[in-house]
């Protein structure tokens, strides 16, 4: 008996020494600056154990007590491997080189980096350099527009930055810029994203089955990270453009412990008119419209396991005009002008609590404002008195949201197949739903008068919890929880929210993935759907305007493929999705009527979609790119629109096609070009007029259709193509991109509108081919 | 209003800067034309209606059809009452209605009756409109005028003429039990001509919270006429209004003529169709706005047939 229990003693004992394990971790960083790599492969070549970078550049991987081979991978950069005794717990901080590695080495390892591993689906990663190479507008590299070439990602019309994801709206994207939400992406009327590529490190689109750690939006999540600046060495790059200029500023304030970054864009297309407006109008008018961006951050790594990061940026638009009548007896000036934009600013710090728990906690604050006014000024003598008589109208709107707010996030690897995220946050939103200030003074008038809503406050809070774990060699899944709340004029919206998503390996390296989610979204946006204007009013769910949720299922595989050596990579996603509560305005409200509450000119209904989408991408060689297509539906429905029946919305389209390819000539000379069609847009358009009168008002001819949006634009397709041609000089590197937008001349739709006094359909068209030509410069 | 002129010309301006415009094919199908009727049946006053044909989106502003030989009857409490008859010179009355006439009957239309206008023509099919005229007893009384005063000002046109205008302070009682499905519509006559802006002074809540009275501008007063919605409860109260205070109306002659206060009183389907008119309206200046769509009531073709009921009580 004795013995037995000797025996048992001895195999458990042993087993525990056989099994012990010891947890190597540190952080990823790019050997050059001393960047931060986000996403990338770390796992043992021999047990094919593994991990990921997280958003900071840290890892965590537990592994038994053995010699391990360890490998670090990522796109772009020179794989390293590290050999270690691993007989303690380690903490092993890697610089991985820029660069393509081309031995028999790589070829092994990059099997493990496969779109067929990772259990996450509907995302997708997008490198920087990938947004820079970019055919683009005016030569302006556009993130969105970017994004716009994916599939299951819509543009909102013609040169619109906006983007409609799955068949949801604009407000149902949560576009973070680090970790802080942006209320507002674009400029220039929607043309042109306020993203500016030289500050950004890493942009992530996930599209459907959410990770528990994100919430409060219904279809998608943009992640976007800026860099933080370099450790190692000053630089400064820059483009000298068209209508913009940017130039980025980053370098160690001490090398290797503080870095900063700083970046500017100005557009200066109201500099280069200025002459011509002045010489059209006989030098009475001076107009001012341009956007801006600026983005700054400061990185502290205050020892291995403590990181400080503050980072903030700031963007507006300027639309105006001065106007004086040089012709009136008296002195009249008129101004008028639209004003928008964004600030943001994020204060973090990470914290290691152990090799295998890893704490961010934020700070954020994030405020977006929109503002239109109008000042005139009249300047007359009294010639009674000589006096100057002074008369002026002043008049002001303003709408926008502040949200200032914390949160704290945990990593933790407790085994090697566990990747455990877990955290909790607060935000509280003040939003201003519509304010209008106007003044009078002249000589029968004194009037200085504010109306409109009171802000309104609320706060939304969440924990969630997420587990990233492999069950066995073929199922991979993440499962989660995100629990939110939203309490707002004395009531108090709870939520519960479960994530899964699933990955189950087949033979051939073929995947196959699901995902189920649901999310809900406490803030709602009232846009024109018209256009995409900055007229965005944020305003919060209320007992009228309850919160919107979404039920989201997915169904794909994925599976990379050779072709002559050539690698590929392969996904196909089928999804359904169904929204309640989603807000639209009632049919001809107006943003800028103060009369009414916002909630008054609202409805609350229904919305579904469903589609499938096909990706094929090449990611490595000379000749790189994808492809993208999406079939898909989109409606809504409302009691108080189409009589209550089901309509297309807007943006439903059945078919969008996207074409990317970058060809490199040599180390110095590349191409790219991609193609896109889409589908019409859903359009509502009179079918019939007759005539209504009112007692006092004429009679007048309206046009009347039996169903809303049941015609369609002309289909949408453009050719976009640029070259680069890089040279090294003595004081850096130099670069030249020639691009033209719209190859081939496509008038694609603006707006549709029938012309009553020719009795025709016609349609307004913004951009023809457009050349351009910028010089960047990188030292 | 000013607003929306200032944000829409900057859209304009750049959208035009920049755009091109063409025609292209969309595939509107072909319109089969129906009958169309507009029509007012307010009580105390003899029904007008405006009848005409449809027409297809494409076709050109100025071809509405007159529709003369078109049968128009009035029943009343499904009884025939009234063959309204095709009046051609009614220009002055409806100065934009593409020249298609009116069509008037000689029956008073009475409160609370339930009223359908048939209309019928050899080449259309036959349509009709029912509407209840609403019956509901509000009492204007005791209209006090002593605050009015008439001045007089040179013209700016003619130097030596002088215009004359009353301005000032008008009393009146208004009571009776207000009806939770009805709209009230309050304005004031002054020598036969709707008095252009009053200032409301009681600032009775029954009125200044009502959505209307504050225009699309942002002007909250002057205006020329304010709603207020019924309530369901009783309504006994003395309303003040200032009217003219910026002295805008001006007459040819001096004034001695009562001021009449008219109270016109609306069911609610009409009340929502004239906001959706007005919304129509907007979005025409406006590409932005999506198409509006109007309510109809009537069967077999389009348009709109409303009840109203009006008091009109003068000053002494």
């Amino acid at each position: 008996m004795k013995n037995k229990y000797c025996i048992l003693l001895f195999c458990f004992l042993a087993g525990h020494v056989f099994s012990q394990k010891y947890t190597l971790s540190g952080y990823l960083t790019d050997k050059s600056s001393g960047e931060a790599i986000i996403g990338a492969t770390i796992y043992n070549s021999e047990t094919y154990e593994g991990t990921t970078t997280n958003a900071f550049g840290f890892y965590s991987l537990t592994m038994e007590m053995e010699m391990v081979s360890v490998v670090y991978n990522y796109v772009g950069f020179k794989v390293q491997i590290i050999d270690t005794l691993l007989n303690q717990d380690m903490f092993i901080n890697v610089a991985l080189e820029e660069g393509v590695q081309v031995d028999e080495v790589v070829v092994n390892i990059e099997k493990k980096e496969k779109i067929s591993e990772s259990s996450q689906m509907s995302e997708i990663t997008i490198p920087v350099k990938q947004i820079k190479r970019m055919p683009a507008i005016l030569g302006e590299p556009d993130l969105i527009k970017t994004l716009q070439l994916l599939p299951g990602v819509q543009s909102g019309g013609e040169g619109s930055a906006g983007f409609y994801v799955r068949g949801g709206g604009p407000d149902q994207n949560l576009i973070l810029l680090d970790g802080a939400p942006l209320y507002n992406a674009s400029h220039l009327f929607g043309f042109f994203s306020t993203f500016n590529p030289d500050a950004i490190n890493n942009v992530t689109l996930i599209k459907g089955g959410f990770p528990a750690r994100y919430g409060g939006r219904l279809s998608s999540v943009l992640d976007i990270s800026m860099k933080e600046g370099n450790l190692k060495k000053w630089s400064t790059e820059g483009s000298i453009g068209l209508i913009s200029s940017r130039v980025t500023v980053q370098g160690p304030i001490i090398k290797d412990k503080m870095s900063f970054i700083f970046s500017g864009r100005r557009t200066y297309y109201d500099i280069l008119a200025a002459p011509f407006i002045l010489a059209a109008t006989g030098g009475g008018t001076t107009a001012a419209f341009y956007f801006y961006d600026l983005n700054g951050k400061l990185n502290y790594k205050i020892s291995d396991k403590n990181r400080v990061y503050f980072s903030i940026y700031n963007g507006k638009d300027k639309f105006g005009a001065k106007y004086k009548d040089l012709y009136s007896e008296g002195d009249i000036e008129t101004q008028a002008g639209i004003w928008w934009g964004n600030l943001t600013s994020t204060l973090r710090w990470n914290h290691v609590l152990n090799e295998k728990l890893f704490m961010n906690i934020s700070l954020i604050s994030s405020q977006f404002k929109f503002d239109i006014g109008a000042k005139e000024e009249y300047l007359s003598t009294d010639w009674s008195t000589g006096n100057t008589i002074r008369q002026t109208f002043e008049a002001d709107y303003y709408s926008g949201i502040n949200d200032i707010g914390g949160k704290v996030d945990f990593d933790w690897v407790p085994k090697s197949n566990h990747f455990l995220k877990f955290g909790a946050g607060v935000t509280q939103h003040k939003f201003s739903t519509g304010i209008l200030s106007f003044s009078i003074n002249d000589s029968y008038t004194s009037l200085d008068t504010t109306i409109g809503q009171r802000p309104i406050q609320s706060e939304e809070s969440y924990v969630y919890l997420e587990d990233d774990v492999k069950l066995t060699k073929k199922l991979k899944m993440n499962l989660g929880v995100h629990l939110s709340g939203f309490h707002v004029r004395d009531t108090f919206f709870p939520s519960i929210q479960p994530r899964l998503s699933a990955r189950y390996l087949l033979r051939n390296n073929w995947a196959i993935k699901s995902s189920y989610s649901e999310m809900r979204q406490f803030i709602h946006l009232l846009t024109n759907e018209r256009a995409g204007l900055p007229t965005d009013l944020w305003v919060p769910a209320t007992e009228r305007a309850k919160p919107e949720d979404s039920w989201q299922l997915a169904l794909g595989f994925a599976k990379p493929f050779k072709i002559k050596r050539h690698d590929f990579e392969i996904s196909a996603e089928g999804y359904y999705k169904e929204m309640n509560n989603v807000i639209s305005y009632k049919e001809g409200a107006s943003f800028l009527g103060i009369n009414e509450s916002w909630e008054d000119k609202i409805e609350s209904g229904w919305g579904q979609t469903y589609g499938a989408e096909l990706f094929i991408q090449k990611k490595l060689g000379k000749l790189s790119g994808w492809l993208g297509y999406t079939l898909s539906w989109s409606n809504r429905q409302f009691v108080n629109i189409n009589k209550g029946e089901v309509y297309p919305f807007k943006y439903d389209r059945r078919h969008d096609v996207s074409i990317v390819v970058t060809y490199d000539f040599s180390e110095n000379i590349s191409f790219s070009a991609n193609w896109v069609y889409g589908s019409g847009q859903a359009l509502s358009l009179p079918e019939y007029q007759y005539i209504v009168s009112s007692p006092w008002r004429s009679s007048a001819s309206v046009g009347q259709a039996e169903n809303k949006n049941s015609y369609r634009m002309p289909n949408y397709h453009r050719l976009d193509a640029g070259m680069t041609f890089k040279k090294q000089k003595k004081w850096g590197e130099r670069s030249w991109n020639i691009g033209v937008y719209n190859v081939y001349n496509r008038l694609n739709p603006f707006f549709v509108y029938i012309d009553n006094y020719v009795g025709k359909v016609k349609q307004f068209s913004l951009f023809p081919i457009i050349p351009s030509i910028s010089y960047n410069f990188k030292f | 209003m000013m607003r929306n002129f200032i944000f829409c010309k900057l859209i304009l301006f750049l959208v035009f800067v920049v755009s091109c415009q063409k025609e292209i094919n969309v595939d509107l199908p072909p319109h089969q034309s129906k009958l169309s009727l507009d029509c007012h049946l307010i009580s105390g006053e003899v029904p007008e209606a405006i009848v005409s044909s449809s027409l297809h989106s494409l076709a050109i502003n100025s071809t509405f059809n007159a529709l003369p030989s078109a049968e128009v009857l009035l029943f009343e409490d499904e009884e025939l009452v009234d063959t309204l008859l095709h009046y051609n010179e009614t220009f002055e009355e409806y100065p934009s209605n593409y020249d298609v006439g009116v069509f008037r009957g000689d029956y008073i239309i009475q409160p609370g009756k339930v009223y359908k206008i048939q209309v019928s023509h050899i080449n259309y099919e036959t349509i009709f409109g029912e509407v209840i005229c609403p019956n509901n007893r509000i009492e204007i009384s005791e209209i006090d005028i002593s605050g009015l005063m008439v001045d007089s000002m040179e013209s700016y046109l003619n130097v030596g003429v002088y215009e004359y205008f009353r301005s000032g302070q008008v009393k009146f009682k208004i009571a009776g039990l207000l009806d939770s499905e009805l709209h009230y519509l309050l304005s004031i006559t002054d020598a036969g001509n709707e008095v252009d802006a009053f200032n409301i002074i009681s600032r009775d809540p029954l009125i200044a919270t009502e959505e209307w009275n504050v225009s699309e501008d942002g002007t909250v007063y002057p205006s020329p006429s304010v709603y207020f919605s019924g309530s369901g409860s009783n309504l006994n109260t003395v309303l003040t209004f200032d009217i003219n205070p910026e002295g805008t109306w001006l007459y040819e002659k001096n004034i001695s003529d009562g001021i009449e206060i008219r109270l016109e009183i609306q069911k609610d389907d009409y009340f929502q169709f004239m906001k959706k008119v007005d919304q129509y309206e907007l979005s025409q200046s406006n590409p932005f706005v999506e198409m509006v769509f109007l309510p109809d009531n009537i069967e077999g073709g389009y348009g709109f047939v409303s009840g109203r009921l009006n008091y009109r009580e003068v000053s002494d």
